[in-house]
């Protein structure tokens, strides 16, 4: 920005134009913000004008999502899987992050990669899998009738519990990864000095370890959430009929009705909605410790 | 009489390293007793088992007679100060001096008190509210240190504390913590590769190699009499002349470098004719002998040569001569007006008492 | 909607994940469209005819049986794509920049598509309709296969058991036990609860919603599962986890042909089809006309249907070139197609979206 404004008065300037330092480093940066234009601000403001737009100014998409109930419904239910499913993914991914911090170089290197891979595995390999294993006569369902454990099958998929497994375990390299790193930042002199100073190991992690990985779980929490919120094919195959998300009536709108104004105003509804949980945790915990710098 | 600490053949191995190697140390109440030694020699190690963080596969350590060699590190009650100091970065300077108040459970009136005078203690006071990144490297210091005493331990261990500091505030802090130490009447085990360090606080110096203590002893012992080549290389600056042990008298024993320099040195009783030996001798023992020089004629060891090199250290020069081909010996001189007639080339005599040189298998 | 739907096409990708790649978020799938208008493609030139279809087995069939033939017959060069919806139809009108030239869709797309005027209307000229069943011939399209959607069952699951033989014997949870699964959307659904009613098939249309809905609430609680796509349905019934479900014939015959003990019940089955359609002002009309006369013809539905793919032919005149035992399977067969019904798009197109949202209210609560 501050390149940009440099170099607006011209006529002031000492020599020509091109040879203004200011306007060199502009010009540098020219192919990243025309990226930034084709890629987010002229697709989310085609959308923003879409849903107020039609041809003339009109609230009435947005007033349409207000008075049916359906979409602020789904848009709840979808905030709630989201939320659960960020949860469960800390809890799942936190212990993976804090062990490979502790790790001999040669096992936590191999984890990481392990859990690299599992990024490159396709979403509907891994929700059909999950169906394999949960699924009435499916491997958890069979050891525990065979153990004797169980007489009847229990209930572990199309529903929310299968939504959270199958969420869960497409989140947790997502959510390992940012932990993982902001851990590497911290001193494990830390851990030994709380001990030294009479810290017992339990409040050693509560007092020091989990407050200082509190920016990655913040980073890792928000990147999930996020994503969750655009999710709707793993609920779609392990949840049952309660959990819709709001994604997927947006693609009925788009697909199958056409009605793209209004998709557009879900959207927008939905990205604001967004910018909310974004603004909260910019609030408590500042936006510049995702790119991983140090609020002071 | 019974030691406050005692290591009993203590040994540490990581995989085929023996990092610590049948260690054995005794420290009574309120001494300033010093690991020296390079890097990899141990004394981190030992230290870190002392405080708890590591488990000796050897020996046992005893605190006040009671053993402590498996006991966690937070219940030893053993202060320490890490080299990077170790602070909470998410916690202010007074709540990271409160920590192990709180761990403690120390009631919250006493711990404000506490604090605030362990804030006196290391002359921050009203630094509290801060937090660590906002203080510079010589404040954190001192912050570390007002936590590791707040709560009053009975021993104190410092691993290398003063070394990311530059050299005047190290000078600094170096007093500051020995003054601490004595009027806190604390026990400090502190750990350095510094020698200057070493002799300038401790009590007495833990010489350490390759996991073993080569020799524990005073700082002027240590540097007037050391046990080996090691030591007398590893403390202070030493110049060494390679030889034999040659003829012996009643009071001296002579040494023969293989340039035939005929070097005196006192009564050696175990020397065999032929043994290797090397001689050192200090370079600030050494005089450069002039017709003014009263009582020349008593020095045992004269050698002439040539001045290779002169250099500059502010309150000394420093003479580098040549008593033969490829033999340079250092001569360390206090700097004053005399020093002026020596150039460069010019031919020299140097000497030194039998007493000043020490015979080293 | 459809049995095909989630095949996998050329690229790999089921319809749905694609969408989910291109559109994960925020409606994305909007940038989708918009992104539109940059994609430029080059006019077809003599001889060049781009054809889009759902791809996998189904657009395989089409390429063995249809698209080569047309191309060594008439010297085309054809280029294919996959997955296809009337909204990127529509994201190429609008940009007037068009990806296809003939296009392959479901029923509610073309209904929405002609709702919205989005597609040409077929040229009689060029289009023989000779022969070809009145409900496959619209306006702006021409049905090229007929497909079931219909009640099947697992055999083995069931036992000694006794298997329903309609939509009223799957309601009846009491004599027919076992879990069940159905799709999660309105059409097809509603129609299965009128007929379960009581209704008679020529009386479902138009849908007495209120009764429909009615009826939903009394098996709402028996559904196991709600399936989502074709993959799951199969899926479902192979591993028994649910004994019956509404799923598509052509998935199931794949499956009876793998030796997967299912049978299809053709009573009560809605039968749907798929189109050729040409975009609305695609200069390429002509020759794509041409190839719909040329898909559309006995002699290739013929071979397409007897030896690629088991849907029914929409030339009632492709069944001189199947066997009988093979017309068995298909779901314009006379004796299957006596006892279904036929999909209303006219109905269905534009009650599609109130319907959707009454259903959705209604699964959630």
């Amino acid at each position: 920005m501050e390149a940009a404004e440099n170099i607006m008065p011209v006529e002031s300037a000492s020599g020509s134009l091109w040879h203004r330092p200011a306007f060199k480093q502009f010009i540098l940066v020219v192919p990243a913000l025309l990226a930034l234009f084709l890629l987010f601000v002229y697709p989310i403001s085609s959308i923003l004008i879409k849903s107020l737009f039609s041809p003339e100014f009109t609230l009435k998409h947005y007033l349409y999502f207000l008075k049916t109930p359906l979409y602020s419904r789904v848009l709840w239910i979808t905030f709630q899987i989201s939320v659960l499913s960020t949860l469960s993914a800390l809890v799942v991914g936190y212990p993976i992050a804090y062990v490979l911090r502790r790790a001999r170089p040669g096992v936590r290197n191999f984890f990481l990669l392990a859990i690299t891979l599992s990024f490159m595995i396709s979403l509907l390999v891994r929700n059909y899998s999950w169906i394999i294993v949960l699924q009435r006569s499916g491997v958890v369902n069979s050891v525990l009738t065979y153990l004797g454990l169980i007489d009847s099958p229990f209930k572990l998929l199309h529903n929310k519990l299968g939504v959270m497994v199958g969420m869960t375990h497409i989140f947790v390299p997502y959510i390992v990864f940012p932990i993982y790193s902001v851990m590497m930042g911290i001193d494990l002199n830390l851990e030994k000095a709380a001990q030294n100073l009479g810290a017992s190991r339990w409040q050693t992690f509560w007092r020091i370890s989990f407050p200082l990985s509190l920016p990655g779980i913040g980073a890792g929490a928000l990147l999930v959430f996020i994503m969750a919120l655009g999710f709707f094919i793993t609920p779609a195959l392990l949840g049952g009929r309660k959990e819709q998300m709001i994604s997927n009536l947006i693609q009925i709108q788009v697909v199958d009705l056409l009605n793209w104004p209004f998709a557009s105003a879900l959207s927008v509804i939905l990205l604001l909605a967004t910018l909310v949980v974004f603004a909260i945790y910019n609030r408590y915990l500042g936006v510049e410790r995702l790119w991983g710098g140090v609020k002071t | 009489m019974g030691y406050q600490l005692e290591l009993i053949n203590v040994s540490k191995l990581f995989g085929d390293v023996r990092a610590v190697d049948d260690v054995s140390l005794s420290i009574q109440h309120g001494e300033f007793l010093t690991l020296l030694g390079p890097s990899g020699s141990g004394k981190t190690t030992s230290l870190n088992m002392i405080a708890g963080f590591e488990i000796p596969d050897r020996g046992e350590i005893l605190l006040e007679n009671e053993d402590i060699t498996t006991v966690a590190p937070n219940d030893r009650g053993i202060g320490m100060v890490f080299q990077n100091y170790a602070l909470f970065p998410h916690l202010a300077v007074s709540d990271n001096i409160a920590f192990p108040l709180k761990m403690r459970k120390t009631p919250g009136h006493t711990i404000q008190q506490a604090v605030r005078e362990a804030l006196e203690l290391v002359k921050l006071p009203g630094f509290g509210s801060r937090y660590p990144h906002q203080l510079s490297g010589g404040q954190q210091q001192r912050i570390a240190l007002a936590r590791a005493i707040v709560y009053k331990p009975k021993i104190l261990l410092m691993d290398e504390p003063l070394g990311a500091l530059d050299k005047k505030l190290r000078d600094h802090m170096r007093l500051e913590i020995k003054h601490l130490q004595e009027s806190l009447d604390i026990t400090v085990i502190y750990v350095t590769h510094d020698q200057e360090e070493a002799l300038t606080m401790s009590d007495r110096i833990a010489i350490m190699n390759e996991g073993k203590i080569i020799q524990l002893d005073t700082p002027v012992a240590l540097y007037e009499s050391p046990a080996n080549l090691f030591v007398a290389d590893f403390i202070g600056e030493s110049n060494f002349l390679k030889g034999q042990f040659a003829e012996t008298d009643d009071v001296r024993t002579a040494v023969e470098t293989a340039e035939g320099l005929k070097v005196w040195v006192t009564k050696f009783n175990q020397a065999a004719p032929g043994e290797a030996v090397s001689v050192a001798v200090r370079p600030e023992k050494i005089q450069i002998l002039t017709a003014d020089v009263p009582d020349a004629n008593n020095i045992a060891n004269q050698f002439n040569g040539r001045i290779e090199e002169i250099i500059y250290v502010g309150e000394a020069r420093i003479y580098r001569v040549s008593l033969a081909p490829e033999v340079l010996v250092d001569v360390k001189v206090q700097s004053g007006p005399s020093a002026q007639n020596f150039k460069v080339g010019g031919d020299i005599t140097i000497g030194w008492r039998i007493r000043h040189g020490l015979a080293l298998t | 909607m459809k049995k095909k739907k989630e095949i996998q096409n050329q690229k790999g990708m089921t319809r749905r994940e694609f969408i989910v790649k291109t559109g994960t978020a925020t409606g994305a799938a909007l940038v989708t469209a918009s992104v539109g208008p940059f994609v430029h493609t080059t006019m077809a030139k003599g001889g060049t005819l781009k054809v889009c279809s759902y791809g996998g087995s189904y657009q395989e069939s089409q390429r063995k049986a249809l698209i080569q033939p047309f191309a060594d017959k008439f010297g085309v060069k054809i280029i294919e794509a996959s997955g296809p919806d009337i909204a990127k139809v529509k994201a190429q009108v609008d940009a007037k920049s068009f990806e296809w030239d003939v296009v392959d869709l479901e029923t509610r797309h073309i209904a929405r598509g002609e709702l919205e005027n989005l597609l040409e209307p077929i040229d009689t000229n060029v289009v023989n309709l000779e022969g070809i069943d009145k409900k496959a011939i619209r306006k702006a399209a021409v049905g090229n296969i007929f497909w079931t959607t219909s009640l099947a069952y697992n055999k083995k699951a069931l036992g000694d058991k006794k298997a329903c033989a309609s939509w009223a014997d799957f309601w009846d949870v009491k004599n027919f036990p076992g879990p069940r699964a159905l799709q999660d959307q309105a059409p097809f659904n509603l129609e299965f609860a009128l007929l379960a009613d009581g209704v008679p098939m020529d009386k479902i249309y138009p849908i007495d919603v209120e009764r429909a809905f009615k009826k939903m609430d009394a098996i709402k609680e028996h559904i196991t599962v709600w399936w989502k796509n074709g993959a799951q349905q199969i899926q479902l019934l192979t591993s028994a986890e649910a004994h019956y479900a509404s799923a598509w014939n052509g998935r199931v015959n794949v499956a009876q042909k793998k030796n997967v003990p299912l049978e299809i019940v053709w009573e009560g089955g809605c039968l749907d089809l798929d189109w050729w359609a040409v975009p609305k002002g695609n200069p390429n009309r002509d020759l794509a006309m041409k190839f719909i006369n040329f898909a559309i013809s006995a002699e290739r539905q013929g071979e397409q249907m007897q030896k690629f793919i088991a849907y029914g032919p929409t030339n009632l005149k492709a069944f001189n070139y199947i066997t009988p035992e093979r017309a068995k399977e298909l779901p314009s067969f006379p004796d299957n197609l006596k006892k279904q019904f036929a999909h209303d798009a006219d109905y269905w197109g534009p009650n599609l979206a109130p319907l959707t949202e009454k259903w959705k209210t209604w699964i959630i609560s």
